[in-house]
């Protein structure tokens, strides 16, 4: 087992972290599925308004990859199907009328004979299945495409973005799904799945995984974030691909090889300032947040976040839980505008900066809100930016050549071993209030579109 | 009441409006009196408190002890009997115009190009507007601080396209347009023109041949505490280390200066002093055998050092570049003064070279990047 040490980044000490206790809210009745924020995607649907549906019945697929499908979480009817600008198909709502799940099964296999089963099996299962959308590549964090063979599949055992739910803390008994779905994705890659853990974890269940190569990361976040752990394990170099998944996603393709069935519940947690009693939650892929947070809101205005509050999607209280997240992040709308604001000792304002008072933290926890707390302003290299990268990369000057589109100069500095949410951080440091994370994903995409 | 006043002028500044070009003044007003209202859009949702307005008022206050001593020792040279409460009104009365006109000539420029860039106002210049007057000598007539100033921001700044483009500090440009232009009167050798003429120590130590430097500063009179504390001639921000010193404690527990850049300085001029001091025996220069904690309070080697080497802009901008940026600084700052006979005074000549070459230094870091990013491929 290797071992990392992370040095920069920072845990910022967000109120209204999550209780360790389990709610069960997975008697939702309305689910909603949102193909238009799925990275990558061009959905093309395969059901219309009233059409009944099973758990694991296809809902739409992606017309870029083709075979890649995607799946009804809920056995019910389509209640509507919202279509935005340029028939941008924004969500699916699924309504069920009785309790008991119908499911659209696919074959049954006990976990000896998962390690006989080969690629050309598999690879259908996965994808009739749904389950192959869980798979995601780097560069570009996109799903991945099944004619490709990935260098190797990257699995972390933790999360570290703020409130993030604490994976050795509810996986457990399901044991067998997870090793079962290692050894399915095993088949993938002609390398090794690295299997990844924190040093304050204390879990049985994880050491005792077989089939991967073991990592311990010990420091703050960004160390949870794949991009991170990939680069720092195995970098991504010019023309590779790497694939990377989630681990709640792993037992779901575990569980869909041992039962035959979909798997449409996951953990999440729910948390932050506009949450009276923040906890952890059982709940179904696509839940809608008001279902989750329900009468559990204070008063007042807040920012509703669909994943952590660093990289996760602006939402409303009527959207359905991100495709790929694990948390509902609930943090006040900012924009109040003080009177010499700049001039202010900042007992309450939260810096890594140490230009206000807050620095001699002398508070556990910290009320942060949606406001920028300055202007944009030109790059001034205050270091600030390097101190929360824990990556071999240049982040001034890979910002440079992205904003004057070098595609060379990108290629060079590294940016294949980038993604946004690794300069989340950056982007939240920032004096200038430059959105960092913002230019790494412009580049990007810039990329791939002329590359 | 402010608040309800400014949203009333605010549609006016507003395209279509009757002010529209001048949107960056009102900006600049409207965000300096309240904090913006702008919320995040996606992404990181919350942001770190600070902004540059803060760090830059925060250079500023470094500068307090620096401007209220440099106000104080203005009135001391001049007569060493009065109160200090004397000296330092009679010091004001000099000083105090220095930085008027710097901040009013200066400010124009400042918004000038911003609006007919149709950019944001930058905080920069807060800091840019007391550097120059703190690098000026007391006796400096005031249209050539108005002159200095002018070519300072636009020729140092303006022009590669303002703030965080520049590649000199402008701060260190006006003084450097001013000792080219008009050495007379700042060459460094007798800075009182008028009143009670006195040499400053750097130049004592370096006017006699075959002398050694200790020597010839004891002949002049000056002490090492006196150096220190700096009441000594010299540029009205530069002569105390003690001042420059609680500055950079402030810069560097705040971490708004890069503490890699001052101790790289440190380290080169150290260095580079302990070897001049070997080879002294070998000269008749006697600036080879000053050693090294006096080159630490002579001249402006503090001030240089806290204030005008970590200006983030022009220095490297790479951690590892910051290093051999730093070291530069140190090293060449002692040749110049030790080998150069011509001007005694370093800091400022060794800043801005270094200023010149960080592009470079920063260009050899991230080939090193590339190189190892290409060996992993190679493997």
């Amino acid at each position: 087992m290797a071992y990392y040490k992370i040095q920069k980044g920072i845990n910022i000490p967000l109120a209204g972290a999550p209780e360790k206790s389990i709610i069960d809210l997975t008697g939702q009745s309305k689910l909603k599925i949102h193909p238009n924020r799925i990275k990558g995607i061009k959905p093309k649907l395969l059901v219309k308004e009233g059409d009944l549906v099973n758990t694991g019945s296809i809902l739409f697929f992606d017309k870029v990859i083709g075979d890649v499908k995607f799946v009804s979480p809920i056995t019910g009817k389509i209640k509507s199907i919202k279509l935005g600008e340029r028939r941008v198909i924004e969500e699916i709502c699924i309504e069920s009328s009785t309790n008991s799940d119908e499911f659209l099964k696919s074959p049954i296999y006990t976990s000896a004979e998962l390690n006989k089963l080969d690629k050309s099996k598999i690879i259908p299962i996965l994808l009739e299945s749904g389950c192959w959308s869980y798979l995601r590549q780097r560069p570009y964090s996109k799903i991945a495409n099944p004619q490709d063979i990935p260098k190797a599949i990257f699995i972390s055992g933790f999360q570290t973005t703020p409130h993030a739910p604490d994976f050795s803390y509810l996986i457990n008994e399901d044991e067998p799904n997870l090793q079962a779905g290692i050894d399915v994705l095993s088949k993938l890659t002609d390398g090794v799945i690295h299997f990844s853990t924190h040093t304050n974890q204390q879990n049985s269940v994880f050491s005792k995984l077989k089939n991967v190569e073991h990592h311990e990361f010990n420091g703050p976040h960004p160390a949870g974030n794949i991009g991170i752990q990939i680069h720092h394990i195995d970098p991504i170099n010019i023309g590779e691909k790497v694939w990377y998944i989630d681990i709640q996603d792993v037992i779901a393709i575990g569980h869909q090889f041992l039962t035959g069935k979909y798997l449409s519940t996951k953990y999440i947690t729910f948390s932050g300032e506009g949450i009276k009693k923040p906890s952890y939650a059982k709940v179904k892929r696509g839940t809608i947040l008001k279902s989750i947070i329900g009468n559990n809101l204070n008063e007042g205005q807040y920012r509703f976040v669909s994943g952590d509050v660093l990289s996760g999607d602006k939402v409303d209280l009527d959207s359905g839980l991100g495709y790929y997240h694990n948390q509902i992040t609930v943090i006040p709308e900012g924009g109040k505008r003080e009177f010499l604001g700049w001039l202010k000792p900042g007992f309450d304002k939260y810096t890594l900066s140490n230009t206000f008072f807050s620095r001699f933290r002398f508070k556990k926890e910290w009320s942060l809100n949606t406001s920028v707390n300055g202007d944009l302003r030109a790059i001034i290299p205050f270091g600030y930016w390097e101190n929360v990268l824990p990556m071999d990369i240049i982040p001034n000057f890979l910002i440079r050549s992205i904003l004057a589109k070098d595609i060379e100069e990108m290629e060079q500095l590294g940016i294949y071993e980038c993604d946004e949410e690794d300069f989340a951080l950056c982007s939240f440091v920032c004096q200038s209030k430059l959105p960092v994370h913002k230019i790494v994903r412009d580049g990007l995409e810039f990329i791939e579109k002329e590359g | 009441m402010i608040r309800k006043k400014l949203d009333q002028i605010k549609p006016h500044f507003e395209s279509g409006g009757k002010f529209e070009k001048f949107y960056p003044i009102f900006e600049m007003l409207d965000t300096f009196l309240y904090t913006p209202s702008s919320v995040t859009e996606d992404g990181p949702h919350i942001r770190d408190a600070v902004d540059l307005k803060r760090a830059m008022i925060f250079v500023v206050i470094a500068l307090l002890p620096t401007i209220i001593f440099g106000i104080f020792n203005v009135g001391y040279q001049q007569d060493e009997t009065r109160t200090i409460m004397e000296n330092f009104l009679i010091g004001l009365k000099i000083v105090g115009p220095i930085i008027l006109v710097t901040y009013a000539v200066g400010g124009f420029w400042e918004v000038f190009f911003p609006v007919v860039r149709k950019h944001e106002i930058n905080e920069g210049f807060l800091v840019t507007g007391i550097l120059i007057p703190l690098l000026m000598p007391p006796t400096i007539p005031l249209w050539m601080v108005a002159v200095a100033t002018s070519f300072g921001i636009v020729i140092g700044k303006e022009i590669f396209g303002g703030t965080g483009y520049n590649i000199f500090n402008p701060a260190l440009v006006a003084r450097a347009f001013i000792f080219f232009a008009y050495p007379a009167q700042i060459s460094g050798d007798l800075v009182w023109v008028d009143g009670i003429s006195s040499a400053t120590p750097l130049l004592t130590a370096s006017s006699v041949q075959g002398d050694t430097a200790l020597n010839l500063l004891q002949q002049g009179q000056f002490t090492l505490s006196e150096m220190f504390f700096g009441f000594i001639p010299g540029s009205i921000g530069e002569t105390s280390t003690l001042a420059c010193l609680i500055g950079a404690v402030f810069l560097l527990v705040t971490r708004i200066a890069s503490w890699r850049v001052m101790l790289a300085v440190i380290l080169g001029m150290v260095g580079t002093t302990l070897l001049a001091n070997q080879l002294a025996v070998y000269s008749s220069n006697p600036m080879l055998s000053l050693p090294p904690h006096y080159h630490f309070v002579m001249g402006g080697f503090a001030f240089g050092l806290v204030f005008m080497a970590t200006e983030p802009v022009t220095a490297a901008h790479t951690n590892t570049g910051r290093w051999f940026y730093g070291f530069l600084i140190g090293f060449m700052c002692v040749i110049i003064r030790a080998i150069n006979p011509a001007y005694p005074e370093g800091m400022m000549l060794s800043i801005l070279f270094a200023n010149a070459f960080a592009p470079l230094i920063d260009y050899f870091v991230i080939q090193g990047n590339i190189k190892k990013r290409r060996a992993r491929i190679a493997l």
